[in-house]
């Protein structure tokens, strides 16, 4: 039996020891999921939380037709995304936002700035569009394939694919330059 | 930099970290939160609830006022009574009083009064059928000075004229 398979028989029968064993099983995953896509720990605090709640509050909903990962990594998405929307409108463009994360991630509290190399790495991420940094960390870092990372994206194997080859190439070209 | 990147090198290294016990506190954070959001809602459905049982027993008053003197279980039966006896669907005051008496107390009274004004009327004319021949006996007794005297006195009657 899988990880996921196990926590959603538990919750089947006790909800609230079933949403502790999600918790023990998804709170460190997710969180550096929502980390890498908004940079400053308050915020990904924030919105880890509205995305623990809203896990929580939908569990009666979840009917177990996707895998719960898959649910999960999808409402972090959205919550990491209406964060960043919301951030948009108050700073006018993508492009300011994109500048201000980046801002953020070179003056910011809880980054280690004495690993320059993976400092350099994430400032090269930031660059992308939202979309295909999601694609990028959910692939790179969080492993998943691209039949997963299709059902939390909701776009096509094939499409994926591509991006993020794509990705990776603008990534390499983006850290010899500098 | 070096002339290609190498991912590898890099692997899956972030500078990210969070202060000490964060996840352990965050737990109970979340914990708190859902529960409070849970009670929060059940709330928000109870008052749904009620205001939708107010607003049925508002439109009942509206729609199924007291002053209805036929029982709603009377109605389809009157209606019914109507179709096989060939009136109109039009139920009239005649006609409700020709059906059996129902148990709703009004509908007795206003049968109980209806009964006493026939009771009365019958009575009214039969009086009045009497005192007619005695009046005309009384007439005819009379005499033609005494008539006179009396349609004199009936030209300064004010009630008669």
């Amino acid at each position: 039996m899988t990880k996921d398979e196990t926590i959603y028989r538990v919750i089947k029968s006790d909800r609230e020891g079933g949403f502790r064993i999600l918790l023990d099983a998804y709170q460190k995953p997710v969180y550096y999921f929502i980390r890498r896509m908004v940079v400053v720990h308050e915020d990904a605090q924030d919105v880890m939380q509205e995305v623990f709640v809203k896990i929580f509050l939908g569990l009666n909903k979840f009917r177990g037709d996707s895998a719960l990962s898959t649910w999960i990594y999808r409402i972090a998405m959205n919550e990491s995304l209406r964060f960043l929307n919301k951030k948009e409108i108050k700073v006018v463009s993508a492009d300011n936002v994109h500048d201000e994360l980046i801002d953020n991630l070179k003056a910011s509290d809880y980054i280690d700035y004495d690993n320059k190399m993976a400092v350099k790495f994430q400032e090269v991420i930031l660059r992308l569009s939202d979309k295909q940094r999601v694609i990028f960390n959910l692939r790179y870092y969080d492993e998943m394939d691209y039949q997963q990372i299709s059902k939390v994206t909701d776009t096509k194997v094939a499409t994926l694919k591509v991006t993020y080859h794509y990705i990776k190439e603008k990534i390499k070209k983006y850290m010899v330059e500098e | 930099m070096e002339k290609d990147f190498d991912f590898d090198k890099i692997g899956k290294n972030t500078p990210y970290f969070t202060p000490e016990g964060f996840f352990d506190d965050m737990q109970k954070k979340i914990l708190r939160t859902a529960e409070r959001d849970i009670r929060k809602r059940r709330k928000m459905k109870i008052v749904f609830i009620a205001l939708l049982a107010s607003a049925a027993v508002f439109a009942g008053l509206i729609f199924f006022p007291f002053g209805n003197d036929i029982a709603p279980s009377q109605q389809p039966q009157l209606a019914k009574t109507d179709t096989t006896l060939g009136k109109t669907s039009t139920v009239r005051a005649t006609d409700v009083t020709t059906y059996p008496p129902t148990k709703n107390p009004r509908m007795i009274v206003n049968d109980e009064a209806h009964i006493n004004y026939n009771k009365k009327n019958s009575t009214a004319a039969a009086v009045q059928s009497d005192d007619n021949s005695t009046n005309e006996e009384w007439i005819e007794q009379l005499s033609d000075e005494d008539l006179k005297s009396l349609t004199s006195m009936a030209d300064n009657d004010e009630f008669l004229n």
